[in-house]
């Protein structure tokens, strides 16, 4: 077993908003190795992109851990806390929005290094940064270029590079493919995955799309209403799926499969309840088709159902 | 670029002139007779339309108008005083340097505090300083300019005895009617900076800075500002015009020899080529700076440059 | 637009307190204290004959300092007769420092005393005036002031048609007898003549400077005889002057005078009581009222010869509807301006010509105003022409002291039934207004430069604008005594003239007299021997450090 880049305990993330206390991330315990991709699927507003922030700390987090190569992190303050980000960084979904509109590409990709990384001459970091650049697959006549001049692809490609200026550990992905075209999703798949067998990078992939994290992830996550639902090697959990609202989520894909229409599909009735201020037990209660009274009861613990298969249900409590 | 720029030098030249006719034709069509001014109620009608002669007032308005123009392009010439009969070109170069001065103090000071309280307030949203630099701000933009020019006028000059009250010899002078000048103009700028500010740390290329591990300084002062100031640089170019029309205002309260108070004592004698110039001089100072404005944001914002090629 | 709205409320709010508190100063002014404060300013000699030529030199302390004397507004004209501009009234301050005149005449004491002339007479039918010039006087240049360059100067006057045409009419030209001596022959005889050359409209210039810098130069740095030599001038801001050291009355006390243009009222006070200036000339009693009340500051109060007066446009309904004109004379109540508006520091004026000036009949000797009579003035509207639906307009100047009691007599003849409404508007307009007779009517102060009842004179000029436009029917009389008024040399039969013109403008309600205004002084406790005198003349060179 390869070493374990980050590990979470009990990473909890509360927003306060006027009608009370928002639980977007509640009691989190997850690790990633090194070299592994970890894919956190949810519906939206479940918190996996607030997971994700939290552990890079774009969020500070309500109570919990992180650990970065079993080094807490989360108490670390000033520069300490920047420093984190020389081995952490993190990928975002907008590839329009999220580069800076007024710096050419150049000065996005060494942005980085010239506030984290040693001091060099500017030969040298128009090198690096040509390096990084190649890297990702962009050619270096795009060094003077503003990211309004490039396609969707491109610019996250610009993303990746930045993020990797500091030669990182751990990238979180958050959604990075879900705004570009299929075909081109698939390419910035690709590299990121080459780029992981080459570095040996530990992704956190957060994403909605199941064949995306079917394709890239190790292990996936699931999440709903800010809770870890199950949590399995990829495989097992397409194969068995055990949480009803991964099953819910499995059967809402849509297969390919002409054969298997009009097959009665587990679809979810009711609407997702408020994360403000929620009732104990499982949030999932009131859409799901197995409630029972000890659902409502209190907190459900993590249960191994399979080797390396934890799902948290009154299902397998017993 | 060059040709964008060419472009839009061209374009002043009928602004401009369609300006001074506006203003030309407006100052002829007020009922107020030179010849009247001079003679007192003693004029006989010979005397008036002597005066009137020598004004050059006996011809149709366009010729009047066109004279004017002619001597002004070619000659430099601004023409005679109609009350005082003196050089207005003299006059004029006199006092610009002091309105000069006043204005660039007082724009200087309305970018620079500006920017930095409203960079200060959007970077600290919500705080205490927060809250005291916008309502300060809200202070400052509903307090009338005479008003409060009177009051810091006895708390510095009277009270504390630390600034002239009025006169323009030494720079000391200027202190006071620059920040008066600017006081409201600050308050502009400071809203407008704080809300460009918010608008843009909201954006997600900030929450990338801040992955990046860059510092909350190289946040604001990289990443944030320069798309922030975007907005903030266009009201700069609107600025001036407010603060050549407030130094108006400004120069008579601090008794300053500038073109605001020229114009205003030529407005009021309906001196028609006093007037001429400190209007030419400030819609044309209005114009170029706009020009310089927009040419900024060209060179500042790359996606702007584009559209010139 | 809620922004908007907030601030012009904020705007008119502070607008409303900040007259609300002017006019409740306003009404609890005392009045009555006039006549005192006129008694007490008169106590020190003010005689200008000869006595400053032995000026004694004052503590060295102050030599190198400069008197620094704030006024509201740009001097109109710096060299009297360099062009066609009329010199104004309030310039009375830097003429008489720079320059001199023939003669001096004492407002006081309404009196001519010798000055550069030392003797002056005219022959019979005053159409030849001799004069005995000094032989000490200089230039600030040093060029010897000779005969030929009062000749010149005198001979400038007809190239300005405002100053001669309106002042000294009949002027033919000036020769050079010898080097003391210059004969003025009159084409028409003029029998304020000798005030003329005693007022701001004619000075002696040197001609030999002007020939060489020309008029422009000599308005860049101006050159006269006076107590005070030019040091420097920046437009709308300040003139500095030097002491004159060569000046036949000796040097002044002052080395160093700085007048400095402040126009904002606010701004003047607050640079008296820093020191910024030392003196302030005419300002508002109610600013006189505060600065009195400080410590170290005097205000020296007199009643000046200027006149504030209602007239009526040549084309309204005034000027041919007696009756209309005599409801409005009885409805305004001069004294309740007098008193609450000024303070008590105006006076009541029985013509509009001040008492004391040259050939103005004594007050008793005439037909006086139309007294204030609500009753009276209810009974001549009735007999009027006047309409209910129709509104007057009064014209005045905008920002000058004569809105403020605009007011009040749109009040008084709100009173009888009148409506009227102001119309405040700029100088410029105003004076063509006027000139053409577009309004009802407007108030005005004016001061008989020449201190001479030749002011009437002008009003009733045959072939002006407003006498030409003057449906008035009585007005063929009234420019026929104008016009003997010219040229009559008696001055008793002169005053008689006056007075029957003063007569017809009474009894007809031609004008309509409100007060005498008041001049004013204000300053610190290092000047001494300033007195605000009823005319314009000020010498500068009579005051002195503390």
């Amino acid at each position: 077993m390869s070493k374990p880049v980050i590990k979470t305990k009990n990473l909890t993330k509360y927003f306060k908003t006027p009608r009370g206390l928002l639980h977007a991330v509640e009691s989190v315990n997850l690790t990633i190795e090194e070299g592994k991709t970890i894919g956190v699927v949810g519906e939206s507003g479940c918190g996996k992109t607030t997971l994700g922030r939290v552990i890079t700390r774009l969020e500070e987090a309500t109570s919990g851990e992180v650990y970065l190569e079993g080094k807490e992190i989360l108490g670390l303050k000033g520069s300490a806390k920047r420093n984190i980000y020389h081995d952490i960084q993190m990928i975002f979904q907008d590839p329009y929005s999220s580069l800076n509109p007024r710096l050419s590409l150049g000065d996005i990709i060494a942005d980085p290094i010239e506030t984290m990384g040693e001091r060099m001459s500017k030969k040298d970091l128009h090198e690096l940064v040509l390096s990084l650049m190649d890297t990702v697959g962009l050619p270096p006549r795009y060094y003077n270029q503003y990211p309004h001049e490039l396609d969707g692809g491109r610019r996250q490609r610009v993303g990746l590079a930045r993020a990797l200026a500091l030669d990182p550990k751990f990238i979180v992905c958050d959604e990075p493919v879900s705004a570009l075209d299929v075909s081109i999703q698939a390419q910035i798949l690709n590299l990121l995955m080459d780029l992981q067998e080459e570095k040996k990078l530990a992704y956190m992939f957060i994403t909605h799309n199941l064949f995306v994290v079917k394709h890239i992830s190790h292990n996936i996550m699931v999440m709903y209403m800010g809770q870890v639902v199950e949590l399995a090697e990829k495989n097992e959990l397409f194969a068995h799926p055990s949480h009803p609202y991964t099953k819910a989520l499995l059967a809402a894909i849509p297969q390919p499969d002409l054969s298997s229409r009009g097959k009665n599909r587990e679809l979810l009735a009711g609407e997702v309840s408020s994360p403000i201020e929620p009732k104990p037990g499982c949030r999932f209660s009131p859409r799901c088709p197995y409630a029972s009274e000890k659902c409502r009861a209190g907190e459900i613990p993590l249960k191994e159902i399979a080797p390396n298969h934890y799902c948290v249900c009154t299902l397998f409590s017993n | 670029m060059v040709k964008y720029i060419l472009k839009r030098l061209l374009l002043l030249i009928p602004t401009f002139f369609l300006l001074t006719l506006m203003v030309y034709t407006i100052l002829s069509l007020s009922p107020a007779n030179p010849a009247f001014m001079r003679l007192g109620t003693t004029a006989t009608q010979e005397q008036i339309d002597e005066i009137n002669h020598e004004l050059g007032l006996d011809r149709p308005l366009l010729v009047r108008y066109g004279t004017y123009m002619w001597n002004l392009i070619t000659k430099g010439d601004m023409g005679v005083s109609w009350v005082m009969q003196t050089s207005v070109y003299k006059e004029f170069m006199e006092r610009l340097p002091n309105t000069l001065l006043l204005t660039a103090l007082a724009l200087l000071l309305t970018t620079v505090v500006g920017i930095v309280a409203g960079v200060f307030a959007a970077v600290n949203q919500n705080s205490i300083g927060d809250r005291t630099t916008m309502i300060l701000a809200m202070l400052l933009i509903s307090l009338p300019n005479f008003f409060l020019s009177l009051i810091c006028q006895i708390v510095f000059c009277l009270q504390l005895r630390w600034l002239p009250v009025t006169g323009a010899g030494s720079l000391k002078h200027f202190i006071l009617p620059s920040i008066m000048l600017a006081a409201s103009r600050i308050a502009g700028q400071v809203r407008l900076t704080r809300s460009s500010m918010l608008d843009v740390i909201g954006q997600d290329y900030v929450r990338t800075a801040y992955a990046k591990g860059c510092s909350k300084r190289r946040v604001v002062f990289y990443h944030a500002l320069r798309n922030g100031l975007m907005p903030v640089i266009t009201n700069i170019g609107n600025n001036v015009g407010n603060i050549v029309a407030g130094a108006v205002t400004v120069e008579t309260i601090f008794a300053i020899p500038g073109v605001g108070s020229m114009l205003v004592n030529a407005v009021r004698s309906n001196d028609i080529p006093q007037v001429m110039s400190p209007i030419i001089f400030i819609s044309l100072l209005v114009c170029v700076v706009n020009l310089v404005v927009d040419l900024l944001y060209a060179v500042i914002d790359p996606r702007v440059k584009l559209q010139y090629r | 637009m809620k922004k908007f709205l907030a601030l012009f409320l904020t705007v008119t709010m502070l607008a409303a307190c900040l007259t609300g508190c002017g006019g409740s100063n306003n009404d609890s002014g005392s009045s009555g204290t006039a006549s005192s404060e006129n008694g007490g300013s008169k106590t020190d000699d003010s005689g200008s004959d000869a006595s400053g030529a032995g000026s004694s030199e004052s503590s060295s302390a102050n030599a190198d300092r400069t008197l620094n004397i704030g006024i509201s507004s740009e001097i109109s004209n710096i060299v009297p007769m360099s062009n066609n501009v009329a010199v104004a009234n309030r310039d009375g301050l830097i003429v008489f420092a720079l320059y001199d005149p023939l003669i001096w005449y004492d407002t006081v004491t309404n009196t001519l005393s010798p000055w550069i002339a030392t003797e002056w007479s005219h022959n019979d039918d005053g159409s030849e005036w001799y004069f005995t010039l000094r032989d000490d006087v200089y230039f600030h240049n040093g060029d010897k002031m000779t005969a030929e360059d009062v000749a010149w100067s005198l001979n400038l006057i007809p190239e300005n048609p405002v100053v001669t045409d309106a002042n000294i009419p009949g002027f033919g030209h000036a020769e050079v007898v010898d080097d003391t001596h210059i004969t003025v022959y009159m084409d028409t005889p003029f029998a304020a003549a000798e005030n003329f050359f005693a007022s701001y409209h004619m000075v002696i210039l040197d001609k030999s400077y002007q020939e060489e810098v020309g008029w422009d130069g000599y308005l860049d740095h101006p050159i006269g005889t006076g107590p005070y030599k030019f040091a420097d001038r920046a437009t709308g801001s300040y003139v500095d002057m030097e002491a004159n050291e060569l000046y036949w009355q000796g040097e002044p006390d002052i080395k160093k005078v700085s007048l400095r243009i402040l126009p904002d009222a606010n701004s003047q006070l607050l640079s008296l009581e820093t020191g910024e200036v030392d003196v302030l000339q005419n300002v508002s009693i109610e600013n006189c009222k505060r600065i009195e009340d400080i410590d170290g500051f005097t205000v020296d109060y007199e009643t000046a010869y200027a006149v504030l007066y209602m007239r009526w446009g040549s084309n309204s309904k005034l000027d041919t509807d007696q009756n209309l004109r005599k409801a409005i004379a009885a409805a305004v109540d001069p004294d309740a301006i007098n008193n609450v508006y000024n303070r008590g520091y105006t006076k009541a004026v029985g013509c509009m010509i001040a008492p004391g000036i040259h050939c103005r009949p004594e007050d008793g000797t005439y037909t006086p105003a139309q007294p204030y009579d609500v009753e009276a003035a209810k009974e001549f509207l009735a007999n009027s022409t006047y309409e209910s639906t129709d509104v007057l307009s009064i014209l005045v100047v905008a920002g000058s002291k004569e809105e403020g009691v605009c007011k009040i007599i749109q009040g008084n003849l709100q009173d009888i039934g009148i409506n009227a409404e102001m119309k405040a508007i700029d100088g410029s307009t105003y004076s063509t207004l006027t000139g053409e007779g577009d309004f009802d009517i407007s108030l005005y102060t004016t001061l008989p430069s020449l201190y001479d009842c030749n002011l009437i004179y002008q009003y009733y000029t045959p072939g002006t604008v407003s006498f030409e436009n003057s449906k008035f029917e009585g007005k063929e009389e009234m420019g026929r005594l104008a016009l003997a008024s010219l040229t009559e040399m008696d001055e008793e039969a002169r005053t008689d003239i006056f007075r029957q013109m003063i007569n017809i403008m009474n009894e007809e309600a031609l004008m309509l007299p409100l007060y005498q205004d008041c001049n004013t002084f204000c300053f610190n406790g290092d000047v001494t021997n300033i007195d605000a005198i009823p005319g314009t003349n000020v010498r500068i060179a009579e005051w002195k450090w503390n």
